[in-house]
C-alpha cells in the first residue's frame, strides 16, 4: 500500500500523456463533402405517409422525391414528371421520366404513382391533403402516362404533390415489407439512399449512384439528434454540424453575428392562437370569449413570450399564404372585457383552468396571460401536463382554453385552416356547419379571385365569432455554417436540403 | 460467500416482478394514449381505436400485464411503438453506453473523492481542508445539467478542446463523466472526511501510532480500511444517483443512452420501451449492488462472516 511519490509522479504523467493524446484527435473530422446536420429529436419513423414530424421530413426530402417542385417565385417545375395537364377539373394527366429507379434498383413506373397516391389518400397525416383522390379511377395508360382522378376539384392539388407529402414510394417494396421495417429503412428514388440509423444518435445517408439528376453537393449526409437548444448552437459554433434546426430565441443574435456562422429565419407559414373548447357551456357564451380576448394586451404579451421573434396575429391565417386578410388585432380593453363579464353574469368573477404542456414559450405565455385575466376578475388555474397527455385530452375535447399552434405545410389556406372543419376532433369544437361550407366552397374552386373572396369571407366570419382568439405569427430560425449556400428559409419548417451548394 | 450471492439473486426476482407490476400500472394508468400519439392530431377517433384494438391496448389490465409477464419470462420484452424492433434490442444498443458513462463516473467519483477526504481529513482545520469542503459543498449544490453547460461552454467553446456533445470515442467520455460525478466526488470527500476521522479516535489507532508506525501507514492502512465501510455504502447510494445523472446529462450530451431513450420512450408513451428500460436498469442495478455487498465482506472479514451466517439461516 505504500506509495512512492515517484509512482505517483509517474502514473499521473502516463494519464495527462493518455488524456491529451485523446483530446488531440478531436472526433468528427470534417470532411467536404459531408453535410450533417443536427435535430430536435429523433424521428419516429422515415415512413413519409406515416408521421407528421418536421425532423423526419428534413430527412426524407433527400431520400423521397415528389412528381414536381415548386421555385421561389411559385412557380411549379418538373420533377418526376416532366408534364402535367388538367384534363377537365377533376383529371390531371402526368407524363413520367423513363430513367427513375428505386433504390432497390426497381424501375419507377406509373403503378408506383398510382400507389403512392392511394397511400396518401388513406393515411391520416395526408388524407387532409390527398383525401381528394379517386384512386379506383384514376387510369394507368402506360408505364409513363398516368391520369389521376380527383373526386372533386380540389385547389391545393399541385401544391400538394410538390411539397414533401407528396413523396413518391415503390409498390413492390412496400407491398412486400412491414410499414415499420420500411420506416427503418426507407427506399426512394432520391439523391440519397439510407445508409445507417443509430438509435438516440444519428442517421447516415449516403449518394444513390443511379441517381437519374444532377448528383448534390455533398456525398455523405448525417443527421444528428440533440434536444437541447443550447447544445445545438454550440455544436454550430464549434463546427461539429453545418446545419442546426430550432434554433432557441436567445440564440438567434449569436448565429447571425458569429464569424463562421449565418441565421437563416423568418416567418414561418404558422399561427399561435389561443383556442377556447366551445362545446364547454363557459366558453359558448360568446361574450365570455370576447371579454377574455379585450383582457389580454396583445402587443405587449406576444413580445414578451416570444421574446421578440414573433408579430401579433391580426387574422386568422399567416400573410404569407393566399387570401389573407388584416382584421385586427383584437383591442385590448379591460373596461369592456369587465363589462362584458358582467352582462355574461360573471359579475363575481369567473375561474378558469388553463391547460398546457411544457415548452419555453407555453410556460410563459401560461404566466403573462394569468396575469392579464385576473386584473379583469378572472382566476386561473393553470396546469401543465406532458405533450402525450396534452394531445390526448385535446383530442378527447378536455381542454378548456388552450394556446395552439398551426403550421400550414402547404401556402395554401386549405392547409393552413387545418384546424376548423367540424370533423376534427381537437378541442376547438366549433361545431358551425357555415365554416365547413366555406372550407369546402374555397378549396373546391380553381378560380383565384373566387377563392380569396371565399376565404376572406371566411376570415371575416371567423372574426365575428372569435371561436378561436388569433394571438402570433410566430418566427423560426435554423442556423448554418457559412460554407452553406443556397439554402434559403422554408416557411413550412421542411428545407429541401437537394438544393444546398458549399461556398468555395 | 457463494449462498449470500444465491441468496441475493433470489431476492432479486421477486424484486423485479413488483417492480414490473408497480411501473405496468403506472403506464396503464397514466394518461396519454399511444394511438392518439402514434396517428397525431389529425386522426379520427375510429382510426385511433382501431389502432388501439391492434395494439391490444383495449384489453382488461390483467390481461395485458399478464401477457406481458409471459413474454419477459420467455426473454421476450415485446416491440417498441415506434420502430416495430424488439424491445431487447433497442437496450442492447443502448446500455453499454449507459452502463459505461455510469461505471466510468462513479470510479472516477471514487479516484477523486476519496482521497480527497483522506487529505482533507488528515489536514484537519487547515485551509486545505477548508477548501476541499468548500469545494464539497459546491459540487453537492450545483445543478448536474447547469454544470454540464458550464462544461460546454469552457472547455468545448472556448478552448475547444473536447467535443460539445456526441459519443464517438473516448474523449466524448470526459465532460459527461466530470459532470456526472461531481456529486458524488462531493459525497464521497465528505464522507471519507467524517469516518476517517471518526476511526482515528479509536485505540487501534493509537496503538498503531505507538508501535511507532509512520503516519502514512497508520492512516492508509488502519484507519482508512476500517474507515471505508461506511463508504461502501455510500457507493451503492451513489449508483443510483449516477444512473439518474446519466439520464439528464445524455440529453444535454446528446449520448444514445437508456437514459434518453426512456425519456423519449416516455414523452412517446412508447409503453413496452419503458417497462423494459426500467427492468434492465434495475437489474443492473441490483447487480451492481450485488457486487458491492461482496466488497464488504472483501474489506472486512466481520461483516463476511456476519453476512454469511444469516444467508446460511443459522
Amino acid at each position: 500500500m505504500r506509495l512512492s511519490t515517484k509512482r505517483v509522479l509517474v502514473s499521473t504523467l502516463v494519464l495527462l500523456m493518455v488524456v491529451t493524446s485523446l483530446v488531440g484527435c478531436k472526433g468528427g473530422a470534417k470532411q467536404d463533402r459531408a453535410l450533417t446536420i443536427a435535430l430536435p429529436g429523433e424521428p419516429q419513423t422515415l415512413d413519409p405517409y406515416a408521421h407528421s414530424n418536421q425532423n423526419g421530413f428534413i430527412c426524407t426530402t433527400l431520400v423521397f422525391e415528389p412528381l414536381i417542385k415548386k421555385d421561389d417565385n411559385g412557380e411549379f417545375y418538373p420533377w418526376l414528371a416532366t408534364e402535367w395537364e388538367f384534363l377537365d377539373d377533376t383529371t390531371l394527366r402526368f407524363k413520367l421520366r423513363d430513367d427513375v429507379t428505386f433504390h432497390d434498383g426497381s424501375k419507377f413506373t406509373a403503378e408506383d404513382v398510382l400507389y403512392s397516391l392511394a397511400v396518401a389518400a388513406e393515411s391520416s397525416f395526408t388524407k387532409n391533403l390527398f383525401g381528394c383522390l379517386d384512386i379506383a379511377g384514376s387510369v394507368i395508360h402506360d408505364p409513363t402516362t398516368i391520369d389521376v382522378k380527383l373526386k372533386y376539384a380540389y385547389a391545393p392539388i399541385l401544391e400538394a404533390l410538390a411539397s414533401h407529402r407528396g413523396a413518391m414510394i415503390s409498390k413492390a417494396v412496400y407491398e412486400a415489407s412491414s410499414r415499420e421495417e420500411l420506416g427503418r429503412k426507407p427506399i426512394g428514388t432520391g439523391p440519397m439512399r439510407f445508409a445507417n440509423w443509430f438509435a438516440g444518435d444519428r442517421i447516415e445517408l449516403e449518394t444513390y449512384q443511379n441517381y437519374w439528376g444532377e448528383p448534390l453537393a455533398f456525398d455523405k449526409f448525417t443527421a444528428r439528434f440533440i434536444v437541447e437548444a443550447a447544445s445545438r448552437s454550440i455544436e454550430l459554433e464549434t463546427g461539429g454540424v453545418d446545419i442546426a434546426f430550432d434554433l432557441a430565441p436567445a440564440d438567434w443574435e449569436r448565429i447571425d453575428k458569429g464569424a463562421n456562422t449565418q441565421l437563416i429565419g423568418g416567418k414561418t407559414h404558422g399561427i399561435s392562437f389561443l383556442c377556447f373548447n366551445n362545446s364547454m357551456p363557459l366558453f359558448s357564451d360568446i361574450r365570455v370569449r370576447k371579454a377574455l380576448a379585450h383582457a389580454l394586451d396583445l402587443e405587449s404579451l406576444v413580445k414578451t413570450v416570444w421574446q421578440g421573434q414573433a408579430d401579433v396575429a391580426d387574422s386568422y391565417y399567416s400573410p404569407n399564404i393566399f387570401g389573407y386578410k388584416k382584421l385586427g388585432p383584437w383591442e385590448y380593453n379591460p373596461e369592456k372585457a369587465k363589462a362584458l363579464l358582467m352582462e355574461a353574469g360573471y359579475a363575481d368573477g369567473l375561474d378558469i383552468t388553463y391547460i398546457t404542456y411544457e415548452s419555453r414559450v407555453n410556460l410563459a405565455f401560461a404566466e403573462v396571460i394569468e396575469n392579464m385575466w385576473k386584473q379583469v376578475g378572472v382566476n386561473t388555474t393553470v396546469q401543465v401536463v406532458d405533450l402525450a397527455t396534452f394531445t390526448t385530452m385535446n383530442n378527447n375535447g378536455e381542454i378548456p382554453v388552450s394556446l395552439m399552434t398551426n403550421t400550414a405545410v402547404i401556402p395554401d389556406p386549405d392547409a393552413a385552416l387545418l384546424a376548423w372543419p367540424t370533423h376534427r376532433t381537437i378541442s376547438l369544437r366549433h361545431n358551425d356547419g357555415h365554416v365547413d361550407e366555406l372550407l369546402e366552397k374555397g378549396k373546391m374552386s380553381y378560380d383565384q379571385e373566387e377563392r380569396s373572396a371565399v376565404y376572406q369571407e371566411l376570415q371575416d366570419y371567423l372574426w365575428s365569432k372569435l371561436y378561436t382568439l388569433p394571438v402570433a405569427y410566430p418566427k423560426s430560425a435554423y442556423g448554418a455554417s457559412s460554407r452553406i449556400e443556397n439554402l434559403p428559409f422554408y416557411p413550412n419548417l421542411c428545407p429541401d436540403l437537394t438544393r444546398i451548394r458549399f461556398a468555395e | 460467500m457463494h449462498k449470500l450471492i444465491i441468496k441475493r439473486l433470489l431476492i432479486t426476482l421477486p424484486m423485479l416482478l413488483g417492480l414490473t407490476l408497480i411501473v405496468f400500472t403506472m403506464l396503464y394508468f397514466s394518461p396519454g394514449d399511444p394511438a392518439r400519439i402514434i396517428l397525431g392530431d389529425t386522426a379520427s377517433e375510429e382510426e385511433v381505436q382501431a389502432l388501439r384494438e391492434k395494439m391490444g391496448l383495449n384489453e382488461p389490465f390483467l390481461h395485458q400485464y399478464v401477457s406481458y409477464l409471459r413474454g419477459v419470462l420467455r426473454g421476450d420484452l415485446g416491440t417498441s411503438y415506434q420502430t416495430g424492433l424488439p424491445v431487447t434490442a433497442e437496450i442492447r444498443a443502448r446500455l453499454p453506453v449507459t452502463a459505461r458513462l455510469a461505471l466510468l463516473s462513479i470510479g472516477f467519483a471514487m479516484v477523486v473523492g476519496i482521497p480527497l477526504g483522506v487529505v482533507s481529513a488528515v489536514k484537519q482545520n487547515t485551509w486545505i481542508d477548508n477548501l476541499a469542503r468548500i469545494l464539497s459543498l459546491l459540487g453537492l449544490t450545483m445543478p448536474s445539467f447547469w454544470l454540464a453547460l458550464l462544461l460546454v461552454l469552457f472547455f468545448a467553446v472556448r478552448l475547444g478542446w473536447l467535443p460539445p456533445s456526441g459519443m464517438y470515442g473516448p474523449q466524448y467520455y470526459i465532460l459527461p463523466v466530470i459532470s456526472i460525478s461531481t456529486v458524488s466526488i462531493a459525497t464521497f470527500a465528505r464522507m471519507t472526511r467524517s469516518s476517517l476521522l471518526e476511526t482515528v479516535r479509536h485505540d487501534y489507532v493509537r496503538t498503531a501510532r505507538a508501535k511507532g508506525l509512520a503516519e502514512k501507514v497508520v492512516v492508509l492502512r488502519h484507519a482508512l480500511r476500517n474507515a471505508l465501510i461506511p463508504i461502501t455504502t455510500v457507493v451503492g447510494m451513489q449508483l443510483a444517483s449516477v444512473l439518474g445523472g446519466a439520464v439528464v446529462n445524455e440529453q444535454i450530451f446528446a449520448i444514445p443512452g437508456v437514459g434518453k431513450m426512456m425519456l423519449d420512450a416516455i414523452k412517446a408513451r412508447n409503453y413496452p420501451l419503458v417497462q423494459g428500460g426500467v427492468l434492465v436498469l434495475a437489474l443492473f442495478f441490483s447487480l451492481l449492488n450485488l457486487g458491492l455487498d461482496i466488497l464488504y465482506g472483501l474489506l472486512d472479514p466481520r461483516i463476511r462472516d456476519e453476512i454469511e451466517n444469516q444467508a446460511g439461516g443459522y
